[in-house]
């Protein structure tokens, strides 16, 4: 897959700010994943993130729910 | 950048080659000629894998159905390898690839005789081209053709995609999209808002609870200036002077309070002043000395039942021994009885003794027959015998034994009542004897629990009552000063209860502010900071599945109107059409259906062409694209496997010719087994060609191939 072009194309989108760096570099991550395992690696790698996301997310939760004596 | 092109292959042990074989293809177009299974598609084959190993025979990323099971090395062979040698205008590059039953396969490649480099991914970077594209843009494969224009809309986008070289970004967009990713957002949501309702919940109930607490402290007439920390110490203050003061007057230690100025030492200090105002009310003296006369009074009464229950009993046994007749009168009549008794039984010895004296002088009379007169035994007169047997029978027939056994048994049940009696008597005196000794001693008791000496003249009942009397009026005296005592420390009792609620206040407004202060807190941040994360992310996945289908559709776009001409002019070439010269796809159309055109009509290519122009229509898209010089790759190679098939003689050889004007770009490597079309292709063909002719096949020495 041509990378660069595809830099050069997310360039010319209006992306925030905050996107210029991490849309990129989650672009190489996907795009390794695709040319190892496909659509299905891809999918995995999503899944995984957010996984993880959610994870960290539910810790927070339940150190606010502690704090807020709710749990 | 100028484009590698092919110019040897160098082969062992792959497929249906089992000895080394070294194959030039130095040549703009090498025609492969040959029948089924006579080792041709093998050698296409073996361009493929060796660029790109066992990835081109996963059929389930590229659909051919033809790869399912691949058997990459010959089935004679223990290993085998294929090596391709390459040139562009100013470089070499050698790729080699092998294959082992035992032990792990090699790979390199080597551009300029450099060293030998193992990552593939770097051999795809130097050529710009993924299997994917390579089996699309490069090696024009029978199953993949046909996609282009007959399959549904799906499949025909992704054949376009793979021809354009944009599979890659299908399938990164497919992968992405496959993950509902706002249902992890809205997951996140809705736990979020959860905590803030119970969070709001809570604050509400604290708020409650504070407003609750406050009315009822200034019910109690607490002024509110005390519902703060020095407040409580204000109280704890007093609470502990008059804890100390009460504890100096029953001479009880100073309790240790602990330090009530800030609100942890308060909270502390309360359990501890109410057990310390508990244990005062018991260590009061008076309440000591209450405590002791309640016990003596509980002890004396004791006694006193005691006492009273004896005597009474001593009292019982002594009035019924009074009614009962003496000892001696009873052993009297006891006496006589059995003499009675005596008498009565010899009375019967005697009776018993004549009886058989008479029943003799029956038995004697009997059996002799006496004369004269004789003197009776019984009447003591001078009589006949006669008369001596008749008297004898009389006295016989007299219920003199019945009338004496009558007397005995009744002067026997007699002496039982007389005995009983005694007994009786005797039972009664051991009683009166074991009561009064029970009284003595409870009397004694009595006189230990006065401390004094009873005689026998002293009434212990009547002592006993005075002295409780005594106590009576000790109680009612100590009564009054507990009932003073209680009142004093019922002051401290409510200055506790104060203190109590004040800490009830400054814990639901402690408990309040720190609920409203959660949201400041680094926990809630960082779940704020874990939400913005993962929206982020969301984000940034939805821009780049955005943006690469904007990419995708932009690149189709781009790509397809850079050989649209070509497209449409390949297709009048080969179908030489009158009716519908040009072909194109149509981009705008949702289905992407192809269509045939002229100046004034359109149609869709599946309902107007035959099988042959279908295929035509297929070529044509392949080649224009394959044969575009705008595509990235740099290989300047372009395989054809079979692709006359379908065609009529007509159209073989209008393909050769558009074959011939491809051949200007790029080098053509050709498989067919179509000697007609190899035959038309060498005529139409200008450039130097080089023929391998696959003449047959064994399966222990591989194919045989002729070089023209």
């Amino acid at each position: 897959m041509n990378f660069e072009k595809f830099r050069e194309h997310l360039q010319v989108q209006k992306l925030a700010d905050q996107q210029l760096d991490t849309v990129p570099q989650l672009l190489q991550e996907l795009a390794r994943a695709c040319n190892e395992g496909g659509p299905t690696a891809v999918t995995h790698i999503v899944r995984k993130r957010l996984a993880q996301l959610t994870a960290i997310f539910e810790k927070c939760l339940q150190d606010v729910k502690k704090e807020a004596g709710i749990s | 950048m100028s484009s590698f092109t092919l110019n040897s292959i160098r082969i062992r042990g792959f497929r249906g080659f089992v000895k080394e074989e070294v194959v030039s293809t130095q040549a703009p177009c090498v025609l492969l000629s040959g029948g089924n299974r006579s080792g041709k598609s093998s050698l296409i084959n073996a361009i493929e894998w060796c660029l790109f190993g066992k990835k081109v025979a996963e059929v389930t990323t590229y659909h051919l159905r033809e790869r399912k099971d691949w058997q990459i090395l010959n089935r004679n062979s223990p290993d085998g390898y294929v090596e391709l040698t390459f040139a562009s205008d100013t470089e070499t590059l050698i790729v080699f690839r092998e294959i082992k039953k035992k032990g792990a396969a090699n790979f390199y490649f080597q551009k300029n005789g450099g060293t030998r480099e193992q990552d593939e991914a770097a051999l795809h970077a130097l050529l710009h081209v993924t299997p994917a594209d390579f089996l699309s843009l490069v090696h024009l494969h029978p199953e993949i053709i046909r996609s282009f224009v007959v399959e549904q809309r799906r499949y025909r986008e992704d054949a376009l995609n793979r021809l354009l070289g944009l599979s890659d970004l299908e399938n990164l967009i497919d992968g992405i999209q496959k993950v509902s990713s706002e249902q992890f957002l809205a997951s996140f949501d809705s736990k979020f808002e959860d905590v803030e309702i119970r969070l709001e919940e809570r604050l509400n109930t604290r708020q409650r609870d504070l407003q609750q607490a406050t009315d009822t402290a200034k019910a109690d007439a607490i002024e509110e200036s005390l519902f703060n920390e020095a407040g409580a110490s204000t109280i704890c203050g007093e609470i502990a002077k008059r804890l100390t003061e009460f504890s100096e007057e029953c001479d009880v230690p100073t309790p240790s309070l602990p330090n009530f100025m800030i609100l942890t030492g308060q909270r502390t200090f309360l359990p501890t002043a109410r057990s310390t105002l508990e244990n005062l009310r018991i260590k009061h003296p008076s309440v000591q000395s209450q405590k002791q006369l309640i016990s003596e009074q509980q002890a004396l009464g004791n006694l006193r039942d005691a006492y009273v229950e004896s005597a009474t009993k001593l009292q019982d046994q002594e009035k019924q021994l009074k009614k009962a007749r003496a000892k001696e009168t009873i052993e009297e009549d006891l006496k006589k009885a059995r003499t009675r008794l005596k008498q009565q039984k010899d009375r019967l010895a005697q009776a018993e003794r004549t009886a058989k004296i008479l029943s003799e002088a029956l038995e004697y009379f009997q059996k002799f027959a006496i004369k004269g007169s004789i003197r009776c035994p019984l009447c003591l007169s001078d009589t006949t015998a006669e008369h001596v047997r008749e008297h004898a029978e009389q006295e016989l027939a007299k219920p003199l034994f019945r009338d004496i056994q009558a007397k005995i048994a009744e002067i026997q049940k007699h002496i039982e009542k007389l005995e009983d009696e005694l007994d009786g008597r005797c039972r009664l005196e051991q009683a009166a004897k074991r009561w009064q000794k029970k009284t003595q001693d409870n009397a004694l008791e009595i006189g230990k629990a006065l401390r004094r000496v009873l005689t026998s003249k002293d009434d212990p009942v009547a002592i006993l009552e005075k002295r409780l009397q005594v106590i009576v009026e000790q109680q009612n005296k100590i009564q009054a000063s507990i009932q003073r005592w209680h009142e004093r420390l019922e002051i401290v009792n409510g200055s506790i209860a104060k203190l109590e609620l004040i800490l009830r206040i400054l814990d639901f407004k402690q408990q309040l502010d720190s609920l409203s202060r959660v949201s400041q807190t680094p926990a809630f941040a960082s779940l704020q900071n874990a939400r913005t994360a993962a929206e982020k992310f969301v984000a940034d996945l939805d821009t780049l599945s955005a943006s690469l289908v904007t990419m995708v559709r932009d690149e189709r776009r781009s790509k397809l109107d850079a050989v649209k001409h070509e497209i449409s002019h390949i297709f009048k070439n080969l179908t030489g059409r009158p009716d519908f010269a040009n072909l194109e796809i149509d981009l705008d159309d949702p289905d992407l259906s192809v269509s045939v055109t002229n100046q004034s009509e359109s149609a869709k290519a599946t309902a107007l062409l035959n099988q042959g122009d279908l295929n035509c229509a297929a070529l044509s898209i392949f080649l224009a694209v394959a044969g575009s010089t705008g595509l990235a790759h740099r290989l300047g190679l372009v395989i054809l496997d079979d692709p006359g098939q379908s065609l009529d003689t007509h159209h073989k050889a209008r393909l050769a010719e558009v074959l011939n004007s491809l051949c200007e770009r790029k080098q053509l490597l050709i498989g067919s087994q179509d000697d007609e079309f190899i035959e038309l292709a060498r005529q139409a063909i200008s450039k130097k060609k080089k023929l391998l002719r696959f003449t047959s096949w064994d399966p222990n020495t591989g194919p045989v191939l002729e070089t023209e």
